[in-house]
C-alpha cells in the first residue's frame, strides 16, 4: 500500500543524510523552494520524522545504505511515497575520523 | 561511491519521466576539497570521493541531456562530522581568510537556485557540460 504524499506537480527531491550537517541545509533550502523533500538518515529516526512533519510534503526513510538492497529499496519507497523524482542529492557519507 | 551510483540506476528512469525541457532534472553528488587535492584526509576517503568526483563527469557526458549532473566539492564544513577535528578547527582560525569553516548553509544556498541549478561547470546550464567533451583531434 503506498501513499502519495504529493501533487504530481510538486517537485520532489531526494537528498540523503539529510538529517544533520550540509544534507540538512540542502534539503531544508530545496524544501524553501518548493520541493516535496524526501528526507532520508542510516541511523537518526527520530530527527529524520521531526524534519518530514516539519515540511509539506515530506517524507523520511531509514536505510543503510551501505547495503546494496536497502538503496535500492529506498529509491521504491521514495517513488511509492510521492509518485515521481526530480532531485537526486548523493550526500550522505562515511567518516568517523577525521576525512 | 557505490551507493551514489546504485541510487542514480535505481532513480534514472523517474528523473527521465520527471524531466521536462524548461526545468530538467538533476543529480547532485556531494564530494569533497579532499577528492581534489591531496590533504590531511584518510586515503581511502580521499580517493572515494576523487572517484565519485569523476564518476559525476561521466554521469553529466552520459545521462545529458535531460538529466543533468553536477558535484559539489566543500572544504572543511561546521558539522557533526567534523565537531571533533580539534587541530581542523584551529587551521580554520589560523589560516582561512574568514577566520572559520563553512556553514553547511554556505554549501546550500550558493548552489541552488530556484530550479535546482547546481553551477559548478560540470553540466550547468551556464557551460552545457562543454569541458567534458573531449577536443576534437586536429
Amino acid at each position: 500500500m503506498s501513499t502519495n504524499l504529493s501533487d504530481s506537480s510538486t517537485r520532489v527531491a531526494l537528498v540523503t543524510g539529510s538529517t544533520s550537517g550540509i544534507g540538512k541545509a540542502i534539503a531544508i533550502k530545496l524544501a524553501q523552494e518548493g520541493f516535496a523533500i524526501a528526507f532520508h538518515s542510516k541511523s537518526s529516526v527520530e530527527a529524520g520524522q521531526l524534519l518530514a512533519q516539519s515540511y509539506s510534503n515530506a517524507s523520511y526513510s531509514q536505510a543503510d545504505l551501505s547495503d546494496p538492497d536497502q538503496a535500492r529499496q529506498l529509491i521504491a519507497a521514495v517513488l511509492a511515497r510521492h509518485g515521481r523524482l526530480d532531485v537526486l542529492v548523493n550526500n550522505a557519507g562515511i567518516s568517523a575520523t577525521i576525512p | 561511491m557505490i551507493a551514489p551510483w546504485i541510487l542514480v540506476a535505481e532513480a534514472e528512469a523517474a528523473l527521465r519521466q520527471s524531466s521536462q525541457l524548461e526545468q530538467s532534472s538533476c543529480i547532485i553528488n556531494i564530494t569533497s576539497h579532499a577528492g581534489i587535492r591531496p590533504k590531511g584526509a584518510s586515503i581511502p576517503y580521499a580517493a572515494t570521493k576523487a572517484a565519485l568526483g569523476h564518476v559525476t563527469k561521466l554521469l553529466a557526458l552520459n545521462l545529458a541531456p535531460t538529466i543533468r549532473v553536477n558535484g559539489i566539492a566543500p572544504g572543511l564544513v561546521n558539522t557533526p562530522m567534523s565537531k571533533d577535528w580539534a587541530a581542523a578547527r584551529e587551521l580554520w582560525k589560523t589560516r582561512s581568510p574568514m577566520q572559520r569553516g563553512a556553514e553547511p548553509e554556505d554549501i546550500a544556498q550558493p548552489e541552488f537556485d530556484k530550479s535546482c541549478l547546481a553551477c559548478l561547470g560540470m553540466n550547468s546550464q551556464a557551460q552545457s557540460g562543454c569541458r567534458l567533451k573531449p577536443t576534437p583531434t586536429q
